[in-house]
């Protein structure tokens, strides 16, 4: 079971948690201006990278906050949380390597 | 709930006391003076402050669960209109909607170690402590008032499985 | 019955306390401490079951968790019958019963080793090429055969009387393994302070230790020196120890699972005692020393009983004061066979022969069993094995300097062990994704590079030699100590006496006189899987292992591969011509060792599987003698039948009460949100496809939730009790989703909104009063709040009190009469119930149910979520257009709305459906076709989605959603059910006063 650090909370086990996804999606400011194919993007295209993840959780079952994290699918190992409404942080080489081990 | 009072050698459930609960959500501003108008300082995250009749529970960055005892809550609502007035806020009381558990004893932080993930060492989860948590599969609020006593919130009707597994884990941690 | 094969003053059995036990209906004598095993290997009994494919004779291989063939079943009855334990992890206790598996009549014959007549006709992968003519025999022939043949053990049949404990620990340092070098690292860890927390899996501490007469430790004998370490650690109180417990399974973020087994060895049977607990626990870091496993041999009958491991000889000998045989064998490709040797040679055992497979075998071990007379063949190997239910003899054969083998001698022995060197058991070490590495001087894959906060210690890891075994483990468990922020010394012993570690061993099939075409030479056992079977899978094309290992099954029983996998490796990475570090490993997977379901299932059983939500109305529906339904986890009153009453009939009487009378309700479990601040009306118009700007203070809406694809998701009345402060209601189902939702618009899309949203779910109680006499019935309740329709009409709120308890007062139907939603705060929900339910009698209040309550709604054609809708409607599409504000700029789903398969006349649309027959009632998710001659597969236009008999009008009605099925109105659609084509018009989903009067009474 994961053990995911929540901004507010601290670490906390994996159960308490709920995935919500990709993140840094947002969703448009008007939506009416796009077009169909654009609108298509927006509502079901999500990237599955083999690698680093941007993606929001939520502390379902303890505070109740989104965040982000940055995690590498392949090995399932947490870069780093952050607050949600922050921008996905540049990490260097070794945090990425480390991350992949 | 109120007569189940099980008590296994270190461990004791009994009913929690009857209070009248309010969920506050807002700003910093907001929260500064809901928290001032019933006497308590502003907790940090996920710690706990009390005054005369009143227990402020910080379970979000923009979230208090006050506790409040009969004195406090009969003046409150018309307090907090008079602090609060203008400053956008969210005040809903919330006080049939769960139940409070009292759960104390040498166990108590084992027999909780059954239901939630969280690490109830001493270190670890120091009293004056409050957070949200799973207690196997519901919801739940576990405050640490001191080594050895808990106090549980817990949804009304999630409370007999709640207790029914606490007991469970009471009877298990004997062996 | 004596026990002929116990050696006295031998082993750690208690014999001051005998315990009699059966096997197969026959008693046996044997002490505490005991396996199965070693109680009935000391009465010389090695046959123990019959293997899995062709029933052959087997008995233990092993003394421990790896053992594949002695699989028993223990405990009497179809309730407390466990199968496939392995007879040599199951401790006995007075009274144990165990039976052997898969055989009939019995052990000794088995009708099923007919099976191993016909083996050249079933080898790996046999049914693959099988089974199929004729293709109808499969049915009636085939399957039911195999169903009776397959699997080993007997299932129970009764539920489990057992109760099972589980809980989370945490833990600084988790030494998982109790042998010399998990009690090493354990104390070095547990002397700094830190939390510890040391497991094994057999009864004792000590492992390798208890079987060894030969170690010196400080001066100590190896089970002194295990007893004065285990009393330092019990009594730190850093410390938890526990036998009897498996770490089985390694998770992510240093997780491990603990399987700790209570009972069985007191007891089968409930008894108040939790039988096993589940440990889940957080270390800081983890400590394996999970041992190493001595390596079988594969040669011709290698399977039979009286065939076993060289350390299993030796454990059952200086653990359990055992003989496994007096006539021995010792098939060597390690020196430790040797130690074995004169092990056996000093209680009496003779050494018919030691055949070293290596061409220069030396060491003071072999010189000194050569001088004790033991006959010591260089270069040779076992051609094959004599006997069936037990060895007789083996055929030992000299390797040729060319590597043919030669003309062999019969040496006769009724033991033949195996000591084909050692894997280190690298199973927990994988599953926490570590990288295995393979070292040339081990001859084995050992842990590499870790992927968590780990440390492998010991033999798992390739240190054998017993020193550096107990250095490696101090170490090792100071520097977990440290890392988790406990700084210490490490620890150091004196080795006074100790063999040398020898790395030598073999991996693959034995070299064999002739082609092997026919031999029995078994790589794994548990699933009877030979040499040829892997040399087949390579011949018809697989190449890479995964791909060996399911063709034949090798590495998939219940063993996993514990004593096969390096051999099956070996086979196949020789018939590929490729080395073994080029064929590669397969996946190491939890459990290490079968857990029972109990053990998962902890509490979660029956009543507990889930939480039982009822409402503070629930007993008084209870003793009204309501039949209940699930909804969600909550429990609902469906009906309240009266007078012996079937479904149909209460529900024919309730819907004409509440159209004629007055009915009551409780609505108590749909959710409700309280969506307060400044920003409240902006974020429902965002949320909601309403426009709710214009509703005034203590107006109600009927809000219809999207979600972004423009599909229903939710629906409920949403009244505003103030500027900044919204009362929304959501289905029972639907109420954790909806809060979910809206938190994350508002949290990641709108976080500078002043809005904020609270659940009031069980804030509430509500007591739905709908009929005629509603107003009746409520209005001396309500402190003098002025209830008339000027004051209060349809789908308007209200604030006051009922009997001097606070109440919002909604004015809202679901059923299409005069309506109230009563709401009181839940510590007073029954107590207003019932005053509700007092003033109604003499107005002939009847009390209503779920049932009641769906076809009210469904004569007046409102939808409901899940019912009508499944994810892919639209508003329109369910006849709610009129609820989009058309006006509104934004909403979540508007976007999709104007997408054009959004907007294609052939959707499907709510309408209503009358049958010809008006008794005929629908099936709900019956299919409708435009013509039901047409030919199979027939176009479906469309399904019923709610159906029901109207009470109110005398016969059926159903809601269906067709394709363009508003412009249908009027044609008749045909049902075509199994029987009969039932034809139904299309019209209008309102049934019932289209004008609603009877609402705005």
């Amino acid at each position: 079971m994961l053990l995911i650090k929540c901004p507010y909370c601290g670490e906390r086990a994996e159960v308490e948690f709920a995935n919500g996804g990709e993140a840094h999606i947002a969703r448009p400011a008007d939506p009416m201006a796009l077009n169909d194919e654009q609108w298509a993007q927006y509502l079901y295209m999500r990237d599955n990278p083999k690698g680093l993840i941007a993606e929001r959780w939520r502390h379902a079952h303890g505070c109740g906050r989104f965040f982000n994290a940055l995690r590498d699918t392949r090995t399932d190992r947490f870069v780093m949380t952050y607050e949600m409404g922050q921008p996905r942080p540049d990490i260097t080489p070794e945090q990425a390597a480390e991350a992949a081990r | 709930m109120a007569e189940s009072n099980v008590d296994l050698a270190g461990f004791d459930l009994v009913a929690g006391p009857s209070l009248t609960r309010w969920v506050f959500q807002g700003r910093e501003a907001a929260m500064q003076a809901a928290c001032a108008a019933v006497g308590c300082a502003v907790p940090d995250m996920l710690a706990v402050t009390q005054a005369e009749g009143a227990t402020a529970l910080r379970l979000g960055p923009y979230e208090v669960l006050f506790l409040l005892e009969p004195a406090v809550a009969r003046g409150v609502s018309a307090a907090w209109a008079g602090a609060l007035a203008g400053v956008a806020h969210s005040l809903v009381e919330v006080t049939a909607r769960q139940g409070a558990l009292s759960v104390s004893g040498p166990r108590a932080a084992e027999v909780l170690g059954c239901l939630s993930p969280l690490d109830f060492a001493p270190g670890s989860f120091v009293p004056g402590t409050a957070t949200r948590t799973l207690l196997d599969k519901a919801d739940g609020m576990i405050w640490r008032q001191a080594e050895d006593r808990f106090h549980l919130e817990v949804w009304t009707s999630f409370l007999p499985y709640v207790t029914a597994m606490l007991k469970n884990a009471a009877h298990d941690t004997r062996f | 019955m004596t026990q002929a094969f116990r050696i006295p003053g031998r082993g750690r059995v208690d014999m001051t306390r005998p315990v009699t036990f059966t096997f197969d209906g026959r008693s046996y004598a044997g002490y505490a401490g005991d396996t199965l095993a070693s109680a009935l290997l000391a009465h010389g009994r090695h046959l123990m079951g019959r293997s899995y494919k062709y029933h052959r004779p087997r008995g233990p291989v092993t003394a421990g968790s790896d053992e594949p063939n002695a699989l028993v079943g223990v405990g009497k009855g179809p309730a407390l019958h466990t199968p496939n334990l392995r007879a040599t992890q199951v401790e006995i206790h007075e009274g144990l019963t165990a039976v052997s598996q898969n055989r009939s009549p019995c052990l000794e014959f088995d009708v099923g080793s007919v099976n191993g007549l016909f083996s050249a006709m079933l080898p790996a992968g046999f049914y693959y090429k099988t089974f199929m003519w004729p293709k109808n025999f499969w049915d009636k022939v085939y399957e039911p055969i195999i169903r009776y043949a397959a699997g080993l053990g007997v299932a129970p049949t009764e539920p489990d009387p057992d109760s099972y404990a589980f809980r989370y620990d945490h833990c600084d340092v988790l030494v998982a393994g109790g042998g010399p070098a998990g009690l090493s690292a354990a104390l070095a860890a547990a002397r700094t302070g830190a939390r510890v927390i040391l497991v094994d899996e057999t009864a004792e501490f000590g492992g390798s230790l208890l079987s060894d007469r030969q170690a010196r430790i400080e001066g100590l004998s190896g089970p002194d020196w295990v007893r004065s370490v285990v009393a330092e650690l019990e009594a730190l109180p850093n410390v938890r120890l526990m036998t009897r417990c498996s770490a089985f399974n390694y998770g992510p973020h240093n997780m491990v699972a603990l399987n700790q087994r209570l009972t069985d060895h007191l007891m089968t049977g409930a008894s108040g005692q939790p039988r096993e607990r589940l440990w889940q626990v957080r270390a800081k870091e983890v400590v394996l020393a999970t041992g190493a496993l001595e390596r079988p041999m594969v040669f011709e009958g290698n399977d039979r009983p009286g065939v076993m491991l060289a350390t299993a000889a030796r454990t059952y000998l200086n653990r359990y004061g055992v003989l496994c045989g007096r006539k021995v064998v010792i098939v060597a490709a390690n020196d430790s066979a040797y130690r074995v040797a004169l092990d056996l040679l000093e209680v009496g055992a003779s050494i018919a022969a030691i055949a070293d497979i290596r061409p220069a075998p030396d060491g003071a071990l072999l010189r000194q069993c050569q001088q004790m007379g033991v006959r010591v063949f260089k270069s040779s190997v076992v051609q094959r094995v004599h006997g069936t239910q037990r060895v007789s003899g083996v055929e030992l054969a000299p390797v040729l300097p060319g590597g043919d083998v030669g003309k062999g001698r019969h040496v006769c022995a009724d033991l033949v062990l195996m000591a084909g060197g050692y894997t280190p058991s690298v199973h927990l070490f994988s599953q926490s994704r570590g990288k295995l590495r393979f070292d040339e001087k081990v001859g084995a894959y050992v842990p590499g590079e870790s992927a968590e906060r780990e440390r492998s210690v010991g033999a798992c890891h390739g240190v054998y030699q017993l020193d550096a075994v107990l250095a490696d483990g101090a170490a090792a468990g100071a520097a977990a100590a440290s890392a988790s922020g406990h700084a210490g010394d490490v620890p150091t012993w004196r080795v006074d006496a100790q063999d040398t570690a020898d790395f030598s061993g073999f991996a693959g099939a034995l070299p064999r006189r002739g082609k092997d075409l026919h031999s029995m030479s078994f790589v794994d056992f548990q699933h009877d899987v030979t040499a040829k079977d892997i040399r087949l899978a390579v011949r018809e094309g697989f190449r890479s292992i995964e791909h060996v290992k399911r063709y034949t099954t090798t590495g998939m029983a219940t063993d996993q591969g514990k004593l096969s996998n390096v051999n099956a490796l070996g086979i196949a990475s020789y018939a590929l011509g490729r080395p073994v570090q080029q064929v590669g490993l397969t996946t190491f997977r939890p459990p290490f060792t079968p857990v029972t379901f109990g053990t998962f299932a902890g509490h979660a059983r029956g009543d507990l599987f889930d939480p039982d939500r009822r409402t503070q109305v629930d007993s008084w529906a209870r003793a009204q003698g309501a039949v209940f339904e699930d909804v969600s986890l909550w429990r609902r009153a469906r009906y309240f039948p009266r007078n012996g009453e079937d479904m149909e009939a209460a529900v024919r009487r309730e819907c004409l009460a509440v159209r004629n009378t007055a009915g009551i309700f409780d609505a108590s479990t749909l959710g409700k949100i309280e969506v307060v601040g400044p920003d409240a009306a902006t974020f429902m118009n965002r949320m909601y496809v309403n426009a709710w700007t214009k509703l005034g203070v203590g107006r109600c809406r009927y809000g219809l939730l999207c979600r972004e694809n423009g599909f229903v998701y939710d629906d409920g009345v949403v009244g505003r009790l103030a500027e900044d402060r919204f009362h929304v209601t959501t289905t029972t189902g639907g109420a954790a989703g909806v809060l979910s939702m809206m938190e994350d618009y508002l949290q990641t899309e709108w976080p500078d909104l002043d809005v904020w949203l609270t659940s009031t779910t069980e804030q509430w109680s509500v007591i739905a009063l709908q009929g005629p006499k509603a107003r009746e019935i409520l209005a001396p309740l309500v402190d003098g709040l002025d209830i008339s329709g000027e004051v209060l009409p349809h789908m308007s709120v209200v604030e006051g009190t009922i009997l001097g308890v606070p109440m919002r007062l909604f004015r809202v139907s679901f059923s299409g009469e005069l309506g109230f939603e009563i709401n009181v705060p839940t510590t007073e929900g029954r107590r207003i119930w019932e005053a509700v339910w007092q003033a109604g009698q003499a107005h002939g209040l009847t009390p209503y149910g779920t049932e009641t309550m769906h076809v009210l709604r469904a004569e007046k054609g409102y939808i409901i979520v899940g019912q009508e809708t499944d994810g892919t409607v639209t508003p329109d599409d369910a006849g709610c257009g009129w609820a989009v504000g058309k006006a509104k700029k934004d909403f979540v789903g508007k976007r999709s709305l104007a997408l054009p398969a959004l907007r294609s006349p052939e959707r499907m649309q709510l309408v209503g459906l009358l049958t010809d027959a008006p008794q005929e009632v629908l099936e709900e998710g019956a299919q409708l076709v435009a013509d039901p001659k047409e030919a199979i597969p027939m176009r479906k236009l469309g399904y019923v989605t709610s159906s029901y008999f109207s009470a109110t009008l005398g016969r059926s009605i159903a809601l269906g959603m067709i394709s363009g099925g508003r412009a249908r109105k009027g044609q008749t659609l045909y049902v075509p059910m199994e029987d009969r084509v039932i034809p139904v018009k299309l019209v209008d989903p309102v049934f019932y006063d289209a004008e609603g009067v009877r609402l705005n009474g």
